[in-house]
């Protein structure tokens, strides 16, 4: 008797039970983030995992991994192509980075004042960011810097710009800087939450506006600077598509990008291990360079609110 | 409250899309595929599976759009015949087309049917992923009765045949016959290096045009053939000296000091797409040159994207010793994966492709001269005027002049043909090494990649 109304009294509590998990705000909230968390477990975290595993084995994809020790780590830092690509992708990074914020910045200050056709403009300039990085834009760059392309025909030049190795870097170097966009769209926004009351303090006492840019902008700013560094030269760091399309590594290993080298390695060599190993020593690299920026932060990053 | 429930059954909809993304809906999955060749496995004999059962088969191969439009047109003859059969295509460029079998080849849904190199082939059967083709070929279902002994064994890996030449080629020297003509200079067959070099010094005296090299690999592959080794032996080259490789360096060398040759950075920014040759893609003498070391079947290739009144002509590439450096190459050919639930018909189709009258009337030679003799004889007449040259090289020239081709290559060969062969070129293009220091730098690198690759 006693039992039989516990069971009934179970049954139906395990029912409102159920109803009650299933309307709880956090499972909502979980089954919203579902999505999110399949894909990243699925897509980064599984294969990241997976890529530590391959980087202390010789793997070749198409056969059975075997397990080696660290091996491929040794073997990385004895390779001359690693040290090769990582001076080539360090050179890229250090100097198409802060370009490309140099010139959002300066683009970004031409373009925060209110007019009817600022939207416009702003709009126009963020182009190269989405169009970028596509394969079409690379393929459009090459016909551009070919021996018999655009530059050389407008110019009046022969110069064979991909050929090079003087050269070919800084075409990529170019394309980097010219999607400056993104950064440029941060900076528009910053500028706009500059309070003008401190504009118009440093009016009354008599400043210029060259005075007003570097002692009032310029410092607000450097939080945004630093975002955009860090990101950008994360990026930087990882740059593959350009690389791959344009230039292909060459001339002479002058623009072997280092994600381009890892590609390289794992498909077309056939060396996934190795590879995978590379990845890893990138992500300790973009660490380092990260908190490098990071360390630099207290000397010139105004963080004192407006 | 309803709204409420209503996005959370909305929200398991999307967990459930995404997670179907992941599926993929290539036939034969692991399981299905490997209890299905067990199956096969008790009926050798292909051809009961002819009637009725749908069958969906599919087929990886790279190359041009040409090729592209004549092997599907191909593969759609099959399936009108055999209406039960129908094909998947999976079309890629070269690398692509490798990186896209790899992945497929580590998930086990690797294509049935599916075009290989056969420097690739060693990896593959290493890892068990190629039907060993022997058995079929001894019940007949796959008839080789017409393909030469010697084109049969460079797909054969331990004495097990896995691929099946889709067509005989052989490298070539490919060079403007119009501008040769036009300027009386004479070019001839079995060339050694130093008749070579007159002609490129007449050609540059005479019009400007310059000569670029390529097909780096071939050219020390042959040097260490007429040293008595293939240029592959095991784990290592096959030779014991740099020295062998030296000649071809010199004659870069001397090309760079004498120049007529190619300015290395115009040759770089120009790709290594067959079109973007500079034998074809010019805008003066110096991006040209009056000749390109490519396989003889893609002169059909370039002499289509060449300029109007542009005619090619192919000869032997350059050597001392054509009758050992030389040999007939299948340069690609194909495979059937141990994962295809239908391995009998894929053999099928292998065997209706080889020798039918029907499948070679429409590929017509586009992948070289078909493997069996008699399918390319009956091909031979139907062919146009670019392709036929090709045909007489190969059949006329080559195989008088040449010897067996190596067994395919350990891991590795590949890196060293793609990698360091080219690589190392550039850099004497460059003036960046000296002849001696080149030969030195691929012996060394070479063997250092091969012993890495070493699969045990």
């Amino acid at each position: 008797m006693k039992t039989a109304i516990a069971g009934k009294n179970k049954k139906t509590g395990l029912k409102e039970r159920a109803y009650k998990t299933l309307m709880k705000e956090s499972t909502a909230g979980v089954v919203f983030c579902l999505p999110f968390i399949l894909g990243f477990l699925l897509f980064i975290l599984i294969p990241l995992l997976l890529s530590l595993y391959y980087s202390l084995c010789k793997y070749n994809i198409v056969g059975e991994a075997r397990f080696i020790g660290i091996q491929n780590y040794l073997d990385v830092f004895k390779d001359d192509k690693f040290w090769k690509a990582l001076g080539v992708t360090g050179f890229y990074a250090v100097v198409s980075v802060p370009l490309r914020v140099l010139f959002a910045l300066i683009v970004a200050l031409l373009l925060v004042r209110d007019t009817k056709v600022t939207p416009i403009y702003r709009a126009m300039y963020y182009l190269p960011s989405l169009l970028g990085s596509s394969v079409a834009v690379a393929i459009l760059w090459k016909q551009m810097f070919a021996y018999d392309g655009l530059i050389n025909a407008i110019f009046g030049l022969k110069i064979a710009w991909l050929g090079e190795t003087d050269t070919a870097i800084w075409v990529l170097i170019l394309l980097s800087v010219w999607q400056f966009g993104s950064s440029m769209l941060i900076f528009v926004s910053n500028l706009k939450q500059i309070p003008s009351s401190l504009y118009e303090a440093a009016r009354v006492d008599g400043a210029n506006s060259i005075q007003n840019f570097f002692r009032i902008t310029l410092p607000l700013l450097t939080p945004t600077i630093f975002f955009n560094l860090v990101m950008q030269s994360i990026n930087g760091l990882m740059v593959f598509a350009s690389g791959q399309i344009i230039t292909g590594g060459k001339p002479l290993d002058s623009t072997l990008f280092y994600a381009l080298y890892m590609y390289n390695q794992t498909f077309s060599y056939n060396n996934a291990g190795y590879g995978s190993a590379l990845g890893w020593v990138l992500i300790v690299v973009v660490a380092l360079y990260t908190a490098i920026l990071f360390k630099t932060k207290k000397y010139w990053v105004y963080e004192g609110g407006l | 409250m309803k709204k409420k429930l209503l996005s959370i059954l909305l929200a398991c909809a999307m967990v459930f899309s995404l997670a179907a993304c992941g599926d993929s809906e290539e036939p034969g999955g692991t399981d299905e595929g490997q209890n299905q060749e067990e199956e096969n496995e008790e009926t050798p004999e292909g051809e009961d599976t002819g009637d009725g059962e749908a069958i969906n088969l599919t087929a990886a191969w790279w190359g041009s759009q040409d090729r592209n439009d004549r092997f599907s047109n191909a593969f759609d003859t099959y399936t009108a015949s055999n209406p039960n059969v129908t094909f998947e295509f999976q079309i890629n460029t070269f690398s692509d087309h490798l990186t896209a079998l790899s992945a497929s080849a580590a998930s086990d849904t690797m294509p049935d049917l599916a075009m290989l190199q056969t420097d690739y082939l060693k990896t593959y059967t290493d890892a068990g992923k190629l039907v060993d083709l022997t058995p079929y070929i001894e019940s007949g279902a796959l008839d080789l009765s017409n393909v030469s002994e010697s084109v049969i064994s460079t797909g054969e890996v331990d004495g097990a045949v896995y691929g099946i030449s889709a067509g005989n080629n052989a490298a070539a020297l490919i060079y403007n016959k119009t501008l040769l003509e036009e300027n009386d200079i004479e070019i001839k067959n079995l060339m050694n290096y130093e008749e070579f070099m007159d002609v490129c010094r007449e050609v540059y005296e005479k019009t400007g045009v310059k000569t670029q090299f390529d097909n780096m690999a071939t050219w020390l592959e042959h040097l260490a053939r007429e040293n008595g080794t293939p240029l592959f032996d095991g784990n290592a080259l096959g030779v014991e000296s740099a020295d062998v490789f030296l000649p071809f360096y010199e004659m870069v060398q001397t090309g760079r000091e004498e120049g007529w040759l190619i300015d290395q950075g115009i040759q770089t920014s120009n790709g290594t797409a067959t079109e973007e040759q500079a034998i074809i893609n010019y805008s003066s003498p110096e991006t040209q040159s009056w000749c390109s070391f490519f396989n003889s079947n893609q002169m059909v290739a370039m002499q289509n994207s060449a300029p109007e009144g542009v005619e090619l002509d192919l000869v032997t590439m350059p050597c001392s010793d054509p009758s050992k450096a030389y040999y007939i190459r299948q340069a690609m050919c194909w495979t059937i994966s141990t994962n295809s639930a239908n391995i009998d018909e894929a053999v099928a189709v292998l065997n209706w492709w080889i020798n039918s009258e029907e499948a070679n009337g429409i590929i017509l030679g586009e992948p070289g001269v078909p493997a069996n003799t008699e399918i390319a004889n009956y091909v031979a007449e139907q062919l146009d005027e670019a392709t036929a040259k090709t045909f007489t090289f190969v059949t006329d020239v080559v195989t008088s002049n040449s010897a067996a081709g190596d067994p395919p290559a350990e891991n590795g060969a590949s890196q060293v043909r793609d990698e360091v062969a080219n690589g190392i070129c550039e850099r004497v293009s460059y003036g960046e090494l000296s002849a001696e220091e080149a030969a030195q730098e691929f012996f060394n690198q070479a063997n250092e990649i091969m012993a890495n690759s070493a699969s045990e």
